[in-house]
């Protein structure tokens, strides 16, 4: 039996850009950045002031009281985009479909905000007595297990955790597992939450977030900018989403993996390369024919300049042809979310013809020479691109996705 | 006066039992007049773990722990408002039916 063709039919964002994918895309698409003050703590208490948090979200607005207690913001974001990704798609659910179906999720950190909480609880405020809703708020697979209550899904269903790369390991376990015809249909994408005082305390001593705001690729950069949020795709079998009609976005074609085995912290630029050459094989696309990278493009001195140096060990010539673009200079950097925001803005970048451009650019770097679409989004009609994703820990996971033919 | 209001005027009288009512009327949504001693937490949609957690609330604002027995074998309020008055009274009479 030939590998299926796995498209993908319905999209759901909540990001700082806004809280769904129209909103998200506009932005995208128009050079607009998210990052703004930060609003979820004081920013006087931190070297930096800056993030990319949901704004104007009301957990009340999407859900019930009762809901909202089992819900940590992380499985809110990744519900919500869900249901959207769901909508979108036009499914209508039964059974055998149900058993056909399968969600896979990523997060780095899952209900770190009401870890945040519990420990509060116990170590400032003194109590000694727990509460029960807190283990199963905190574990990261809540957000997978509860989109499958919500729409009856008893098919595999989990959660990868690879810090930065979680959310494109999840779509590529779920695209690999759809394309091998183990089900028929699948809601992937990621979830991350991690505005906390202590987390971003924790953040600040890592020294790897930007005073000002996430300029990748620009020669001042100074780091990262921590972002929030959430998005799902519906992907399926190309077969299942012609018979039923479905609206095509886009189409994934390859997804390749690998470690660094080096450091930490420290990315490897070998690692990435062999994670974007892997990706290619298994999509059977020659690199000449990529027009476009969504680089993992973070915005740290280290991270551009490595992943400058794998695109141009993956591409030689061809790096200076094709154009790349760090969307987190304008969703921020969203961790376990972040795949997943960036394979929205990839496939709808196929799909539209408009590459989004890296914001917040101010001047070349010789270390970052290749085209990174500075400030303006740009008009291209590209077939094939690659979505990057580089976590600590070494562990590197790239997506290759194709124009809707 | 009738009887149920004098029940009510009753049940309000005892910080007990009135904290137990508008603890669990606040997790059900609904309003502490709505609720009997013999109304289930299955009554009102609340399941073991909303038990759980009302169950911790009424522990951490009376400042007991009731064993787990006690607490997992509860089904109706009158149950709550009867343990939390025999740990918070000390008396031993309240625990007998």
């Amino acid at each position: 039996m030939s590998p299926r063709r796995v498209v993908v039919t319905g999209l759901g964002a909540v990001s700082a850009l806004g809280l769904d994918r129209h909103e998200f895309w506009d932005s995208i698409s128009a050079g607009r950045s998210g990052i703004a003050e930060l609003e979820s703590v004081n920013p006087d208490d931190f070297t930096f002031r800056n993030g990319a948090e949901v704004r104007g979200y009301r957990p009340e607005d999407h859900f019930d009281k009762k809901q909202i207690f089992y819900l940590d913001p992380f499985s809110q974001y990744a519900l919500t985009a869900s249901r959207e990704a769901v909508a979108d798609a036009g499914i209508e659910w039964n059974p055998k479909l149900c058993s056909r179906t399968g969600i896979v999720t990523g997060s780095s950190v899952g209900g770190q905000t009401t870890t945040d909480e519990s420990f509060q609880h116990f170590y400032k405020e003194g109590r000694t007595r727990g509460r029960p809703l807190v283990i199963p708020r905190v574990m990261p697979n809540a957000a997978a297990s509860q989109i499958s209550m919500e729409f009856g899904i008893t098919g595999p269903v989990f959660t990868l955790s690879t810090a930065c790369s979680s959310s494109n390991h999840a779509i590529g376990q779920a695209y690999w597992m759809v394309r091998s015809g183990l089900i028929d249909c699948a809601i992937t994408g990621g979830s991350e939450a991690p505005f906390s005082y202590a987390n971003l305390k924790s953040w600040e001593a890592l020294r790897v977030v930007a005073p000002d705001t996430c300029r990748p690729f620009s020669k001042d950069r100074q780091g990262m900018v921590l972002g929030e949020g959430g998005a799902m795709m519906v992907i399926e079998d190309f077969d299942l989403a012609r018979a039923r009609g479905a609206t095509i976005y886009g189409e994934i074609l390859g997804f390749g993996m690998s470690a660094d085995a080096t450091h930490l912290t420290h990315p490897a630029s070998e690692g990435a390369a062999e994670a974007m050459r892997r990706a290619l094989e298994d999509a059977s696309v020659v690199a000449e024919n990529v027009g476009y990278v969504n680089a993992h493009g973070t915005g740290t001195p280290a991270n551009d300049a490595m992943e400058t140096q794998a695109i141009r060990t993956v591409f030689g010539g061809h790096a200076d042809r094709l154009a790349l673009s760090s969307t987190k200079s304008m969703h921020g950097h969203a961790l376990g979310a972040a795949g997943a925001l960036e394979a929205l803005a990839t496939v709808m970048a196929l799909r539209e013809g408009i590459l989004p451009p890296t914001a917040n650019y101010n001047e070349p770097d010789p270390e970052c020479d290749l085209d990174v679409i500075p400030n303006e989004a740009r008009k291209a009609d590209v077939g094939f691109a690659l979505s990057n994703s580089f976590a600590f820990g070494g562990l590197n996971a790239v997506l290759v996705f194709g124009k809707a033919a | 006066m009738g009887l149920i209001e004098t029940a009510l005027k009753d049940r309000m009288h005892d910080p007990v039992t009135e904290k137990v009512f508008t603890l669990i009327a606040d997790y059900a949504d609904t309003s502490a007049d709505s609720l009997e001693m013999d109304t289930t937490f299955e009554e009102l949609g609340l399941d073991s773990v909303d038990g759980l957690s009302i169950m911790a609330d009424l522990e951490d604002e009376f400042d007991v722990s009731l064993p787990s027995d006690e607490v997992l074998g509860m089904t109706r309020i009158g149950q709550a408002v009867e343990a939390f008055q025999a740990h918070v009274n000390g008396s031993p009479d309240a625990e007998s039916p």
